[in-house]
């Protein structure tokens, strides 16, 4: 885990696997409407992954 | 996916630039989880994780698939790849992506809706007994070839098929495949708790993850298969797994975890595999050398040159007879090296465990400990099960009363699903079984009533995986087959079923009614896929056997006659008080003071009998025939 990076918005989930990808390079959202606001503003294409830990 | 790519600082800055990138947790979001899931075997007929789904800001999926290399080989196109066209077309193309996207979705709808029609109970119930039959493997027990799930549903589908029909076949499976589990790797011998596939046709190696829901749904079945078979492994089985559970799955609150890890210092299975060496220096060189031979354990190996302990092959009679011991005598030996073994283990570095509590997957296991501690006489299962329902009721219900999904770090969240309601509907209905303590009753309805009310549709009938006071998503879909986990529909037939026969109250019978027709195709064409609705359709159209025992003031008999009771596997009969029937309670009075046992099928009682301990024998000997 690269600690000295930044963390993504997923520090502040409370899942363990999203928690596993908060210091992810990929700035990932969770789900929610911040990510679908944004997406709309920027017109740009959602990439969704799913998973489990 | 995750370290290659979602670590990778190229395909991180690609989609950081070109996509708004979303996670999600399928254990969280089932509904999220379901829908594009579907989307993904529609479009490209194959599912699973981790799923990717590249979709308009509208959540439109136009692209779907499941795990892709970070850069195109053996003719499986990279991520990279990936990315940049179908961002080069969303960007030259956008309109008509757009509108191509919106038209699958809406050409979709279709497989998210019911199949109703009219539903044949008997043909699908003998025709789901024959395929499972077709596909049983001799040899090692289980349906298919390599990877086998455990799937206990059909395990338990076939020990009612077994009672209401008389075919000893379909015992003779249930008994292989759960002997074989039990000797085999994918049990952990040295901890307890059972690993979610095995990898091989021999239950050999597995894949070493354990899942509550698993080992919740394992001693389900263990203890309905004791219940017919008087099986003592079987019992063993569940006591071993139940330790398991309290000693590593178990929170200070009495609610349970999730999952555990397959994987630690960046190795698959490595906490659970052994070479000789380390049980001989763990146990000495007498017993370890015992050990080895009885599990398997060589300097070959079974598994990447290390050895996951199993006694597939090992013939326990003949082993102990060898070794001038009696079975007894050898167990004793062997359960001493295990427990030795796991002190020894306990030094490793230890796989994650997932301390999430999902509802649904608690009441899985409430129900487990309710039905195991009735059959065993264990009150501390029963002490166990009322514990995590309390540690529900008061951290995973919202103020307004509503059901919440999961809690985790002090804080409880996300409304929950129609599995979550119906499992733990199960678990009460189990409870009250256990206890006839009317208390789990009332939980029961009341959340029954609450699952209606959020979940049914009024239109097409059946339960939808999500509440109408939901996220809106591009869908909303009912989960009807069964997957690694009963689904809420089944269930809730399941349940409704035992409520009807418990309460007598028809609104149940209607909702059954509505149920079963909503989704009669899918029964009809695939009941393999469906055989825990299929055993409700045993209980629905084979009619229940009704117990009500009527106790005098201050008569302590019932507790016997409970324990009396789950003896014997009776899946068609419901026990009940007199209460649980409301003001019609009052024709059940009990004779003389005495507990006072009413036979009832489907609603006709036989003359009241206070010779209870002989109308248990003759509901026993009396299955019903379908």
């Amino acid at each position: 885990m690269h600690t000295e990076r930044k963390p993504n918005r997923l520090i502040h989930e409370k899942s363990p696997y999203l928690l596993q990808h908060a210091y992810n390079p990929v700035d990932w959202f969770p789900w929610g409407e911040e990510a679908f606001q944004k997406a709309q503003r920027e017109s740009k294409a959602i990439f969704l992954s799913i998973g489990y830990s | 996916m995750a370290h290659e790519s979602f670590e990778d600082e190229t395909v991180a800055d690609y989609l950081n630039q070109h996509y708004i990138s979303i996670k999600v947790d399928r254990e969280e979001r089932p509904d999220i989880d379901h829908i594009y899931m579907m989307y993904c075997q529609a479009l490209t007929g194959e599912g699973g994780w981790p799923l990717t789904v590249i979709m308009t800001p509208e959540g439109h999926p136009f692209f779907a698939g499941t795990y892709f290399p970070k850069t195109s080989r053996y003719g499986r196109p990279g991520l990279l790849d990936i990315l940049s066209q179908l961002n080069e077309k969303w960007a030259t193309d956008n309109r008509r992506l757009r509108a191509a996207s919106e038209d699958i979705s809406e050409r979709l709808q279709p497989i998210f809706a019911a199949a109703p029609g009219s539903f044949d109970p008997k043909t699908a119930v003998h025709q789901a007994a024959e395929k499972l039959g077709n596909r049983f493997d001799p040899l090692y027990g289980g349906f298919g070839d390599a990877p086998k799930f455990p799937t206990f549903h059909q395990l338990m589908f076939l020990l009612r098929y077994h009672r209401y029909t008389g075919e000893n076949d379909a015992l003779q499976m249930v008994q292989k495949t759960l002997t074989s589990i039990s000797r085999g790797g994918i049990f952990d011998h040295v901890g307890g708790g059972l690993a979610r596939y095995s990898t091989d046709t021999y239950w050999r190696v597995p894949h070493f993850e354990k899942m509550l829901y698993d080992n919740a749904l394992a001693v389900l079945t263990y203890t309905e298969a004791y219940q017919q078979t008087k099986d003592t492994a079987h019992k063993w089985f569940v006591d071993s797994v139940l330790h398991y559970v309290e000693r590593e799955m178990t929170s200070e609150g009495g609610a349970f975890y999730a999952a555990q890890d397959a994987d630690s210092e960046g190795q698959e299975g490595r906490f659970y595999v052994w070479r000789p060496d380390d049980v001989t220096a763990a146990l000495g060189e007498e017993l370890g050398e015992l050990y080895c031979d009885f599990y398997d354990i060589t300097d070959e190996g079974n598994f990447e040159g290390y050895n996951v302990p199993n006694f597939i092959e090992t013939d326990v009679e003949t082993f102990a007879s060898s070794r001038g011991l009696t079975i007894d005598a050898l167990w004793a030996k062997l359960r001493d090296a295990n427990e030795q073994l796991y002190e020894w283990r306990e030094h490793r570095v230890h796989p994650g465990t997932d301390d999430k509590v999902l509802t649904a997957w608690n009441a899985l296991m409430i129900t487990a400990l309710a039905k195991a501690g009735a059959a065993f006489h264990r009150s501390d299962y029963v002490m166990r099960a009322v514990r995590a329902a309390n540690f529900i009721e008061k951290q995973l219900v919202r103020q307004d009363g509503r059901l919440l999904a999961r809690y985790r770090d002090g804080e409880a969240g996300i409304v929950a699903y129609s599995d979550d309601y119906a499992y733990l509907i199960w678990a009460y209905l189990e409870l009250y079984q256990a206890t006839l303590d009317g208390f789990y009753l009332r939980r029961a309805i009341h959340w029954q009533k609450q699952l209606d009310e959020y979940f049914w549709d009024i239109n097409l009938h059946g339960y939808f995986l999500s509440g109408h006071d939901a996220e809106e998503l591009i869908a909303r879909p009912k989960t009807v087959y069964d997957g690694a986990t009963p689904s809420a529909n089944s269930v809730s037939g399941y349940n409704l079923a035992r409520l009807y026969a418990i309460t007598g109250d028809a609104q149940y019978a209607d909702k059954e009614d509505k149920l079963f027709a909503a989704f009669a195709e899918m029964l009809n064409e695939a009941p393999t896929e469906h055989l825990f609705l299929l055993m409700a359709s045993l209980l629905v159209y084979g009619g229940t056997t009704e117990v009500v025992a009527a106790v005098g003031e201050g008569n302590r008999d019932v507790e016997d006659f409970v324990e009396s009771w789950h003896q014997a596997f009776v899946p068609e009969a419901v026990i009940l008080e007199p209460q649980a029937r409301g003001e019609e309670g009052s024709i059940y009075p009990a004779e003389q003071n005495q507990l006072t046992v009413y036979v009832c099928r489907h609603f006709q009682c036989d003359r009241p009998d206070l010779d209870w301990k002989s109308a248990i024998e003759r509901i026993i000997a009396t299955p019903p025939r379908f």
